[in-house]
């Protein structure tokens, strides 16, 4: 019986901690910041076998490097020394793909048609990152990708097409946030209800909802409410 | 792996077997006294044993053992995604207070399920599928609640799931939980490797080393870990299961090694030596315990070395006929060391 007991005691007291964690982060949230949600970002709900969730859609390409993924940045990551001066470079066949680090991201939305969040700053430990209501905080992964580089645009937008004849296309070395820890954020059966109502029919960005996305102070992140 | 008691009772009815074979061909005749002592000593000794637990005491019974061990897996299998995909299929639909209690109460539920069904049923087949189930409960409900709550996941998870079915393990002498419980709280300790390297937990699983300190250390566990007697062939096979996978991988991907600073190509020539060195040495060692199941796995991973090394030295040399050849000469010649070995032994018995 005793087994039983300390069994059970184990249940209760994992799942204790974990709801105990979690209610004192959330009885006073750090910041809280809006941001539009589109009928895209939706996952689960309704009769769908997917929990509902909200996802958190990071652009492919930044169009300026985040701060915080510079030498000094990449070295507090734990990258080494070689990897680093590697970056922006082509590899090559001695060059060992490092594994990903562990990063605190801070994301905000840009104000574009797609309204996908863009990564503005990656750092090693979250008190590194200042809480501010327009920006977002979560976990991630940071690696090293090849990156295709070829002659960048014009100032109009355009490419130089005489360029690109001119200058083979190569992929460089390039960090990048790889992963967000949690990639999503679940919403409750009224939220996700609510969302649903309010985008149905939609594709894509045409419409648009907003959520509010709360950072604790421990780390914590959730979605507050939805409008 | 037969348990300490099924050993006994096969011994047993062995014994009687051959004692039939013996008097039928003239070679003994007991007296009915000395023959009847042995038989009611025999008998009372089957009877303990069958009362004890789940011994087989026919080829018959031991056939239907094995066919209710692959329904106890089937049936851990099919309740545990029951449980799961039901989870997730009415997740949405539902409040946070009936949220929690459909993650919560079922592993709860299981591990009272458990204690009852080992009191009431001696085999240990059904109390073994409750209590496993009741460990993967535990890892839907710490995986939901982590979803829930937007947390990130963790390598806690392995160890509480791990040490929940030890726990059920030790304390019902159940086997398929205790492999839950090994698998669990060894993949906790292989993640560990990731803390040094400064990576994400989840990473750590792409780290070898750490695997093999786990497989030596699961290996040699019955040694220094009280248990039942017929937990230490689950132990050793599971560990030198993971040292075997471990060297095999990390000898052909030296990426996969911890010191990947260092040239891949230098890693993986030292772990071709160290491979052969520890394979050979895993044989013999089980040899030398006669340890069937350990010289199997130690063998099957040696035999896939050698195959490897074959195909890293004549693959691009020699024709393709010739390559299968030398692979099948090879073969054969592995063959007859294995059997003068084993006429070696038998010689020396």
């Amino acid at each position: 019986m005793k087994w039983a007991i300390v069994a059970l005691a184990l249940v209760v007291v994992a799942n204790g901690v974990a709801l105990l964690s979690v209610r004192r982060e959330r009885a006073a949230p750090a910041t809280l910041a809006t941001i539009d949600v589109c009928a895209g970002d939706l996952i689960g709900g309704s009769a769908s076998d997917e929990p509902p969730a909200l996802r958190l859609v990071v652009a492919p390409e930044s169009l300026s490097m985040p701060a915080g993924l510079d030498a000094p940045g990449l070295r507090a990551l734990g990258f080494t020394e070689s990897v680093i001066a590697a970056v922006g470079w082509t590899p090559d066949s001695t060059f060992r793909w490092p594994r990903p680090r562990p990063a605190w991201v801070r994301l905000r939305q840009r104000r574009d048609s797609l309204a996908q969040l863009a990564v503005v700053e990656v750092a090693p430990r979250r008190a590194l990152l200042t809480p501010d209501s327009a920006s977002i905080v979560v976990r991630g992964l940071v690696g090293m990708r090849s990156r295709w580089s070829g002659p960048a645009p014009t100032p109009t937008g355009d490419h130089d097409h005489a360029a690109l004849s001119r200058v083979a296309a190569r992929g460089v070395i390039d960090p990048t946030v790889v992963e967000l820890i949690p990639a999503q954020l679940h919403l409750d059966r009224l939220q996700i209800a609510t969302l649903r109502a309010a985008l149905a029919g939609t594709v894509g960005c045409a419409q648009k909802r907003q959520a509010v996305i709360a950072n604790g102070a421990n780390g914590g992140i959730w979605v507050e409410a939805v409008r | 792996m037969p348990s300490a008691d099924q050993q006994r009772a096969s011994a047993i009815i062995a014994f009687r077997e051959e004692l039939a074979r013996l008097e039928a061909a003239g070679v003994i005749a007991l007296d009915l006294a000395t023959r009847d002592r042995i038989r009611a000593h025999h008998d009372a000794a089957l009877a303990r044993l069958a009362a004890a637990g789940d011994v087989d005491l026919s080829a018959a019974a031991a056939r239907l053992s094995t066919g209710m061990r692959v329904a106890t897996l089937l049936g851990t299998i099919a309740l545990s995604a029951a449980y799961g995909l039901f989870v997730s299929s009415h997740w949405g639909a539902l409040a946070l207070v009936p949220q929690l209690a459909l993650v919560t109460l079922p592993s709860l539920l299981l591990i009272a399920l458990t204690h009852v069904a080992a009191a009431r049923e001696r085999s240990g087949y059904v109390a073994s599928l409750l209590a496993t189930v009741a460990a993967i409960a535990f890892a839907i409900n710490l995986g939901t609640l982590a979803q829930l709550f937007n947390l990130p996941d963790s390598r806690t998870a392995l160890l509480a799931v791990g040490a929940l079915a030890m726990l059920l393990a030790y304390g019902y002498g159940l086997t398929l939980p205790l492999v839950v419980g090994i698998g669990g709280i060894g993949g906790w300790l292989w993640t560990l490797g990731a803390i040094p390297l400064h990576l994400w937990w989840r990473d750590g699983f792409g780290v070898i080393e750490p695997l093999l300190l786990v497989g030596l250390v699961t290996l040699t566990a019955p040694a220094w870990l009280p248990g039942p007697a017929k937990f230490a062939g689950w132990y050793r096979g599971l560990g030198a299961t993971a040292l075997v996978v471990g060297l095999l991988a990390v000898e052909n991907y030296g990426r996969l090694s911890a010191f990947t600073t260092v040239n891949p190509h230098a890693i993986e020539i030292a772990y071709k030596l160290i491979g052969a060195v520890v394979l050979t040495a895993l044989v013999v060692w089980g040899i030398r315990r006669d340890d069937r199941l350990v010289v199997q796995i130690g063998s099957a991973g040696a035999v896939l070395y050698l195959f490897m090394r074959l195909v890293d030295w004549f693959w691009d040399l020699v024709p393709r006929w010739l390559f299968f050849l030398l692979v099948g000469a090879f073969a054969l010649a592995v063959l007859l060391t294995l059997r003068r070995l084993r006429r070696v032994q038998v010689e020396a018995r």
